[in-house]
C-alpha cells in the first residue's frame, strides 16, 4: 500500500494543482506533496523487508489477467537507492522552480509531479508491461517541458527528442512482447527463469540495448541530448541529466545482463569499445564547444560513458568482488552523475536568469560580482571531473580500478578522460568567471545558495563517506550477479 | 428487434417530417427514442453474444454521435430532416449486418447501411466538393457491394448453401457437392478475394482507399462524425463472421490480409505526414488504424480478434472525441482547416487543448494512454504467432506516424510561428453545452481505459 501510494501520490499532487490559483498556493501545494513523498519513503524504509525473495518490499495486484500482466512494483536496495535520488532531484528542481520560471508555474510543478511518478514507476516496477508504460510515459511530460519552456529552437529538439527515444523503445517492446509470450506472464520473475537460447537472448540483449542505449545515451545515439539539454529549461536539463539518463543504466543492470547474460557477456567487448568511445572521443568534442549548456551536456554522455564501462569490464575478472566492486561503482557512478553534470546544470539555469548568456565567450570575470555563484560552479565542476573527497570521485575510482584488474590498457585510455575533462572544466572555468569583469550581476541570494547548498551536502557525504552507499547498494548486485552466474554458460574462472 | 423499432422510428420521422417539423424537433425525437431503447436493452443485454453487444455499441455510439452534433444541427441553417432520417435507416442496416446470417439479408444490410451515406455526404447542397466526395464513394461502394456480391454467389456455388452458419458447416466437413476437390482451393481464394474487396471498400483500406480522403477532407463534419465511425464495426463483425468460414484455409486469409493491413498502415501512416489540412491527417491517419484492425483479421485466433476489435472500439471512441473538437472549436465563425491554425491554442483555451493533447497521443499510441494498449495486444497477437519481424516493421511505421501527432501537440503548445497570420478568423473560440459534457464524459471513459483496460477486454473475450 505503502508503495503504491508513493507511485501516485504525486500524481494527486498535480491534480490539485489545478485547484490553485497563485504562485504562493501552488509552491505550498507542490512543497507539500515533495514532503508526503519523503515521509512515504521513510515509512517505506521502516518497514520489515521481505527477505526471502531478495527483494526489500513488494505489491502485487492483478490487472489485465489474459494476458499475464499484473500491477506489480517491488523494490531491492538498487531501486531503493534511484527512488531517493529521484526524490531528492525533483525537490531540488521544485525549490529551484520559482526562481528559474517566469511564465505558467503552475502547468511546470504540475509536468513535474506527473514526471515523477512515472519515473518512480519506471524504478520501482516489476512488470515488463508496467516497466515499459511508465518508460515510454516520461517522454509526454518532458516533451511539453522542453517546448513549452525551451529556448529558441524548443520545437525541433523536443520532437527530435520524443522521435528518437520513442524509435529506440519501440524495438525493446518488441523484445518484451516476445519475453512476455515466452514466459506467459510479464512479471520481471518469470522472466529471469526463462531458459533462452544464444540466438534469443543476442535479439532480446540488442533490442533492450538499442532502447537503454538511447536513454544512457552510448555514441553514436547520444545526438538527441546537446540539443535536447541546451533548448530544455534548467529544470529540464537537471531532470534529463541527474535522472532521465540513469534510466539506461538501469534497465541495464536490470533487465538486459539477467535476461541475456551470454549475449551480454559475448558482446561485452563491443560495449566496452562504445563506453571508451564516449569518454574519449565525446570528451574531445565537449572540448570544443562553445555553448555552454552544450559542454556540460557533451560532458554528461562523456561521464556516462563510464557506466557503461563499468557494467560491461566484468567479462574479463576474475574474482566475484571485483565484479560487485565494478557493478557498485556504476550504480555510484550514475548516482553521483546527478550531483556532477545535474548540479551544473542548476547552477547554469541559476546564473542564466541573470546573464542570458549561454555563449562562454560572451562571458568573463563573472567571479568578481558572484563570488558565491563561482564557488558552487567550481565544486560542481570538481565532482564532475572526479576530484578526490568528491562525489564523482567514488564511482569513477571503482571503476577504473576494476578496469586495471581485467584490462590495463582500457583503464589507461579511461583515466585519460580524467585530464580532457579536466582541460575542458577548468578552462571553461577560466574564461567565464576569472579575468577582468565586463558585466556586473547579483550575487545568489539565501535561497539560491541552499538549493546549492543541498547539492554540495550530498557531493561531500558521498565523496567522504561512500562506503555507507556501497554497503546499501551491494546485496543488491550480489543478488544479481549470482543470478546472472547460475545461467551462464561459462562460469567464473 | 432493433431492426423493428428503428422501422419504427423511421417511420416516425418520417410522419414528423411530413407534418413539418422544426428540424431540431425531428432530430430530438430520434435522440429520445435512441436513447430509451438502449436503456432498455441495456437492462436485457447479453454479454456473450458478439451481435447483440455490436448493435448495443452501435446505438451507443449513435446516441453519442447525435449529442456531440445536436447543438450544430441547432445552429445550422440547412434544411436537415432527412439527415436524422438517414441515420435512422442507415443504423437499420448496421444492426441487420450484426445479426444477419442468410446471405440475402445480409445483402440488404449492406446496401441498408451504404446507400443512405451517400446522401448524408451529399446533404450540403452548397458544398460542390461534398457531392463529388458523395458521387465517388457511391460509384466505390456500388463496385464493392457487387463484387461482394459476386463472392458470396461463388460461396453457394462451392457450399451449396444460402446461409453463414450452415456454409460454415459445409466447409468444415469438406465435400463439396459441386465442386471437384481439386478447384476447392481456388474457389476459395477467388471467393475471399471478391468479399475482400467489398469488405476493403466499405472500411477505406488499401487498395480501395481513395473515397477516404475526398469524404474526409470535405463532407459536412455532423455527418462524418456519424458515417466514419458507426458503420465500420458492424463491417468488421460481418468480416469476421464470413472469414472465420473458411477457417480451414487460415494461411489463405492470411496471405490475402496481410498486404491489405500492411498496406494500409504504411500508405496511411506515410501520406498523413503531407497533410497540410485536419480532416486530411484524419483520413489517412484512419486508413493506418484500420490497418491495425486488419492484422486482427489476417491472424485468425481468438486472441487477435479480441484485440482487433478493441482497437476498433477504442478508436471509434476517440475519433468521436475528435469531431467533437472539430465541431465545437472554431477560430472565429469558421472551422478550423489547417492544422497549423491551431497554434497558440493552449494558450487561448486550455481546456480545447487537452482534447487535441489526449486525442493524439493515444492515435500516435503512447503509453499511458489506452491507444497504446490496443496496438500492443495486436502486436502481441502477432508476436504470439510468430511473426516478430512483421511486428518490427509495424513499430517502426508507428513511429513514422507518431511524428504527425505529437507535431500536432507542438503546435497546439508550443506556441510557435507568432506572426503567421491565420487563415479563419482570429479568434478561438470553444462552444459548449450539451457536447461540452459529453465530450468530457468521453475523455474520461478513455483514462478509465487506459487504468483499467480490462474492462473491455474481458467482455469481447467472451465472445470467441
Amino acid at each position: 500500500m505503502l508503495m503504491v501510494l508513493l507511485l501516485v501520490h504525486s500524481l494527486l499532487g498535480a491534480l490539485l494543482l489545478k485547484l490553485t490559483r497563485q504562485v504562493k498556493s501552488t509552491m505550498i501545494v507542490t512543497l507539500l506533496t515533495m514532503s508526503v513523498g519523503w515521509v512515504l519513503a521513510f515509512m517505506l524504509h521502516q518497514q520489515v523487508p521481505v527477505s526471502t525473495t531478495g527483494l526489500l518490499y513488494h505489491v502485487k495486484i492483478d490487472w489485465i489477467q489474459s494476458w499475464g500482466v499484473s500491477f506489480y512494483l517491488a523494490l531491492d536496495t538498487f531501486s531503493m537507492s534511484m527512488v531517493i535520488l529521484t526524490l531528492f532531484v525533483d525537490t531540488v528542481i521544485v525549490m529551484s522552480a520559482p526562481i528559474l520560471i517566469k511564465k505558467n508555474l503552475r502547468f511546470y510543478m504540475s509536468i513535474f509531479l506527473v514526471m515523477q511518478t512515472m519515473m518512480l514507476g519506471v524504478f520501482m516496477a516489476w512488470d515488463g508491461f508496467l516497466y515499459y508504460i511508465f518508460w515510454e510515459a516520461v517522454l509526454i511530460p518532458m516533451y511539453l517541458c522542453i517546448g513549452v519552456w525551451g529556448s529558441e529552437m524548443r520545437g525541433d529538439a523536443a520532437v527530435k527528442f520524443f522521435l528518437f527515444t520513442f524509435l529506440g523503445s519501440v524495438v525493446m517492446l518488441i523484445a518484451i512482447i516476445y519475453l512476455g509470450v515466452k514466459a506467459n506472464g510479464f512479471s520481471i520473475d518469470a522472466w529471469y527463469q526463462l531458459k533462452l537460447s544464444f540466438t534469443e537472448q543476442l535479439y532480446i540483449f540488442l533490442a533492450f540495448f538499442i532502447a537503454f542505449a538511447v536513454k544512457i545515451p552510448v555514441w553514436p545515439l547520444h545526438t538527441w541530448l546537446p540539443d535536447a539539454h541546451t533548448e530544455a529549461p534548467a529544470g529540464g536539463s537537471i531532470l534529463l541529466a541527474a535522472l532521465m539518463l540513469k534510466m539506461g543504466g538501469y534497465g541495464l543492470l536490470r533487465f538486459a545482463w539477467p535476461i541475456a547474460p551470454d549475449a551480454a557477456w559475448f558482446l561485452a567487448p563491443w560495449m566496452i569499445a562504445l563506453g571508451l568511445i564516449a569518454i574519449v572521443y565525446v570528451g574531445y568534442v565537449a572540448m570544443s564547444q562553445s555553448d555552454m549548456k552544450r559542454l556540460i551536456a557533451y560532458s554528461s554522455v562523456a561521464h556516462m560513458g563510464f557506466v557503461l564501462l563499468g557494467l560491461f569490464i566484468i567479462v574479463g575478472l576474475e574474482h566475484e568482488t571485483d565484479v560487485r566492486m565494478a557493478w557498485n561503482g556504476a550504480i555510484i557512478q550514475m548516482i553521483t552523475h546527478a550531483f556532477g553534470s545535474g548540479a551544473l546544470f542548476l547552477a547554469f539555469g541559476l546564473m542564466y536568469t541573470r546573464t542570458k548568456e549561454r555563449r562562454i565567450q560572451a562571458m568573463q570575470g563573472l567571479a568578481e560580482s558572484m563570488p558565491y555563484c563561482a564557488a558552487f560552479f567550481l565544486v560542481f565542476l570538481f565532482s564532475n571531473i572526479a576530484v578526490p573527497g568528491t562525489a564523482g570521485f567514488v564511482g569513477e575510482w571503482m571503476i577504473v580500478l576494476a578496469t586495471m584488474k581485467s584490462m590495463p590498457f582500457i583503464a589507461i585510455l579511461a583515466s585519460l578522460t580524467l585530464i580532457i575533462s579536466a582541460t575542458y572544466s577548468l578552462v571553461l572555468m577560466r574564461n567565464v568567471f576569472y579575468g577582468p569583469a565586463i558585466q556586473f550581476y547579483q550575487d545568489f541570494d539565501l535561497s539560491e545558495r541552499l538549493i546549492c547548498g543541498l547539492m554540495v551536502t550530498m557531493i561531500f557525504v558521498i565523496g567522504l563517506y561512500p562506503k555507507a552507499l556501497v554497503d546499501y547498494i551491494d546485496p543488491s548486485t550480489t543478488r544479481i550477479w549470482s543470478n546472472i552466474q547460475m545461467k551462464l554458460d561459462r562460469g567464473m574462472a | 428487434m432493433t431492426e423493428i423499432f428503428l422501422l419504427m422510428t423511421f417511420i416516425v420521422l418520417l410522419f414528423l417530417t411530413m407534418m413539418r417539423f422544426s428540424q431540431i424537433a425531428v432530430f430530438d425525437t430520434l435522440l429520445i427514442m435512441l436513447v430509451g431503447f438502449l436503456s432498455l436493452q441495456t437492462y436485457f443485454i447479453n454479454l456473450d453474444n458478439s451481435a447483440t453487444m455490436i448493435e448495443w455499441f452501435a446505438l451507443f455510439f449513435t446516441i453519442i454521435t447525435l449529442m456531440l452534433t445536436r447543438d450544430h444541427v441547432r445552429r445550422s441553417a440547412q434544411f436537415l430532416q432527412p439527415w436524422s432520417m438517414m441515420i435512422a435507416a442507415s443504423l437499420m442496416g448496421v444492426c441487420m449486418i450484426a445479426k444477419a446470417d442468410h446471405f440475402l439479408s445480409v445483402y440488404i444490410g449492406f446496401e441498408l447501411m451504404s446507400l443512405p451515406l451517400v446522401f448524408m455526404m451529399c446533404i450540403d447542397r452548397t458544398n460542390f466538393h461534398g457531392h463529388i466526395a458523395g458521387w465517388r464513394y457511391f460509384i466505390l461502394t456500388t463496385c464493392g457491394s457487387t463484387l461482394w456480391l459476386l463472392g458470396m454467389v461463388l460461396l453457394y456455388g462451392l457450399t451449396g448453401e444460402m446461409s453463414l452458419s450452415a456454409a460454415a458447416q459445409v466447409i468444415k466437413v469438406g465435400g463439396f457437392p459441386l465442386i471437384a476437390n481439386e478447384y476447392v482451393f481456388g474457389w476459395v481464394v477467388l471467393i475471399m478475394t471478391c468479399l475482400l474487396a467489398g469488405f476493403t471498400v466499405k472500411l477505406g483500406l488499401v487498395p480501395m482507399q481513395r473515397w477516404v480522403y475526398d469524404v474526409y477532407r470535405y463532407v459536412p463534419l455532423t455527418s462524418l462524425a456519424w458515417l466514419s465511425t458507426v458503420p465500420k464495426l458492424a463491417i468488421w463483425l460481418l468480416l469476421l463472421k464470413t472469414f472465420s468460414l473458411f477457417y480451414p484455409y487460415a494461411d489463405v486469409v492470411f496471405w490475402l490480409c496481410l498486404p491489405v493491413a500492411i498496406g494500409s498502415i504504411v500508405y496511411g501512416s506515410l501520406m498523413a505526414i503531407s497533410q497540410p489540412t485536419i480532416r486530411g491527417l484524419l483520413a489517412y491517419s484512419s486508413i493506418a488504424q484500420m490497418g491495425f484492425v486488419m492484422i486482427g483479421c489476417a491472424l485468425a485466433s481468438a486472441q487477435a480478434w479480441v484485440a482487433a476489435t478493441f482497437f476498433l472500439i477504442v478508436y471509434i471512441t476517440i475519433s468521436l472525441v475528435m469531431f467533437s473538437f472539430m465541431i465545437n472549436v472554431t477560430r472565429g465563425d469558421r472551422e478550423i482547416v489547417f492544422w497549423q491554425d491551431l497554434h497558440g491554442l493552449y494558450s487561448a483555451v486550455p481546456n480545447a487543448a487537452w482534447i487535441v493533447f489526449v486525442v493524439m497521443f493515444t492515435l500516435a499510441g503512447v503509453p499511458p494512454f489506452v491507444g497504446f494498449i490496443t496496438k500492443f495486444a495486436v502486436i502481441m497477437a502477432l508476436i504470439k504467432q510468430g511473426f516478430w519481424f512483421i511486428a518490427v516493421g509495424i513499430m517502426a511505421i508507428s513511429v513514422v506516424a507518431a511524428f504527425y501527432y505529437i507535431r500536432m501537440i507542438r503546435v497546439v503548445y508550443f506556441g510557435l510561428n507568432h506572426d503567421k497570420q491565420p487563415l479563419s478568423g482570429n479568434v478561438f473560440i470553444f462552444k459548449g453545452g450539451l457536447n461540452k459534457a459529453v465530450t468530457a464524459c468521453m475523455l474520461c471513459v478513455i483514462i478509465l481505459l487506459s487504468i483499467y483496460p480490462a474492462f473491455l477486454l474481458n467482455i469481447f473475450e467472451r465472445w470467441w
